[in-house]
């Protein structure tokens, strides 16, 4: 069998890990498995909380876990639902059939209503994406199109 | 007392309107700190400062109020047992005419519940939406421009809407059709339960209709599907009552003039034979048997005889002295 971590060198190392009754194994070489340095933390709940939290997340504002979230069904704050979309976003078709709002007339009366780019805000963000793709000679046409329209 | 009016009120007793809001940046009461709480409680209530309502409400704040007087509330379905255990403050908002009452604290921030007699849902969701326009001048909802409203639980996302109904259904019990409407109802994205009883062995027959789905209809659409099907079932009730009296007239006659008669004559009457003897003498009613009572009447002196009210009223005295209270309520409603 081979690693199912880097999926190049033999399985060595059998890891099994229990959390809260959900049993997860994982088979793979004894490199990967000083690397992710498994041992170390075996045994500590403290550091399996931690791994978790880094793998899947936590809210940054009510600090629900995903594991949290999952067990409890509920979430800690709205927060939870973009910090969880995806899980949040299954979790609603499940129930409802869709996760996409409809409404008539329950726009809430404070809700920012974001404007529409702006056409030179469009150039600005084409021109940010042919620098970071190094397309120089598009970059260098988008520029002169936006000094063009920014100086009307 | 005034005599209670609305639609379908031979059948339909009394409609909830729910709207489940929460304040952006909040965490949840579950997970909200003590002074969070309150804060929240006092903006709520100064969001009414400025409004001809607020001379109408009162607060009821659950850590003020008597165990008893909690009960009394749940008894009348203007709180939920959850509001009574939050484990941050929590109070609720009640008009003296008890057909608003708003919750803060519950499971989710802020819960608006307008009660309307009868079946009577578009008129309550009005006036619970004009309470959350209130609110929301003070207050800023959690809204996602995708899943709408945020709820702490996802069940309730979307429009935070829920509608229902409490549905006096005896003939619908005799007749042991309430299992294949519950699964009328599931199709139907709506759900029926029992009050007053386990699952569908409703004692008194009376039993919830509301709409499960939240999200992904609007408002209007969950009213006007929930009116529907409210309506299906009240005739389904009308329908079954007659063709029962049809197939067993002698005996159903029997049962609904015997449970007047014990009404009317009886010196200790039980919450539960009370519950049954009001089903009987309804259906006997809606069959055209018994004439010249008020049901809607009946059933709120029913509703007003349940243990906590009574014994909120009554300073306590024990069941037996409930019990002849409550035989003298009933009979009083008849005249």
């Amino acid at each position: 069998m081979v690693c199912e971590k880097c999926g190049k060198r033999p399985a060595t190392v059998k890891y099994t890990q229990i959390i809260n009754g959900r049993k997860s194994s994982l088979n793979i070489c004894s490199a990967c498995a000083s690397q992710e340095s498994i041992f170390d933390n075996f045994g500590s709940l403290l550091s399996f909380r931690e791994r978790e939290e880094k793998e899947h997340g936590q809210c940054p504002c009510c600090h629900m876990t995903l594991s949290e979230f999952l067990r409890s069904g509920r979430m800690g704050c709205g927060e939870c639902y973009s910090t969880f979309r995806n899980h949040a976003d299954a979790m609603l078709k499940k129930i409802h059939g869709t996760s996409k709002h409809i409404s008539e007339d329950s726009k809430p009366v404070k809700e920012e209503v974001k404007e529409p780019k702006s056409e030179i805000e469009l150039l600005r963000e084409k021109l940010a994406n042919a620098i970071a793709e190094e397309n120089f000679e598009e970059a260098a046409s988008l520029r002169d199109i936006i000094r063009e329209k920014e100086g009307k | 007392m005034n005599k209670p009016v609305g639609n379908e009120n031979d059948i339909a007793v009394t409609t909830r309107i729910r709207l489940a809001r929460n304040v952006k940046g909040l965490p949840y009461p579950k997970r909200m700190g003590e002074a969070a709480a309150e804060k929240l409680i006092e903006d709520v209530w100064a969001a009414f400062d400025n409004s001809p309502l607020k001379s109408e409400l009162k607060i009821y704040d659950m850590n003020k109020i008597s165990d008893l007087e909690k009960k009394a509330l749940v008894e009348k379905h203007l709180i939920s047992a959850e509001l009574c255990v939050s484990k941050v403050p929590s109070v609720a908002i009640i008009s003296k005419d008890e057909k608003i009452s708003i919750m803060v604290n519950e499971e989710d921030h802020i819960r608006i519940q307008v009660f309307e007699q009868g079946l009577e849902a578009e008129s309550a969701y009005d006036m619970a939406k004009k309470i959350e326009t209130l609110l929301s001048e003070k207050l800023r909802f959690d809204y996602d421009s995708e899943f709408g409203y945020l709820t702490s639980c996802p069940t309730n996302a979307g429009t935070g809407l829920r509608a229902s109904v409490m549905l006096h259904l005896p003939a619908i019990s005799a007749a042991h059709r309430i299992n294949p409407l519950l699964k009328w109802a599931a199709n139907l994205g709506m759900t029926v339960r029992g009050l007053y009883g386990e699952g569908s062995k409703a004692s008194g027959a009376l039993f919830q209709l509301s709409n499960q789905i939240t999200l992904g209809t609007s408002e209007k659409d969950i009213i006007s599907r929930f009116t529907a099907a409210s309506c299906s079932l009240v005739s389904e009730e009308r329908r079954i009552c007659a063709e029962l009296f049809e197939n067993n007239y002698c005996e159903l006659t029997d049962k609904s003039l015997r449970s007047l008669g014990i009404i009317k004559n009886a010196y200790m009457i039980s919450s539960s034979e009370a519950l049954s003897l009001v089903s009987n003498v309804c259906m006997g009613a809606n069959a055209g048997i018994i004439k010249n009572i008020d049901t809607p009447k009946l059933r709120s002196a029913l509703f007003s005889s349940m243990p906590a009210l009574m014994s909120l009223t009554m300073d306590d005295k024990g069941d037996k002295a409930r019990d002849i209270k409550r035989a003298q309520i009933l009979q009083e409603a008849l005249k």
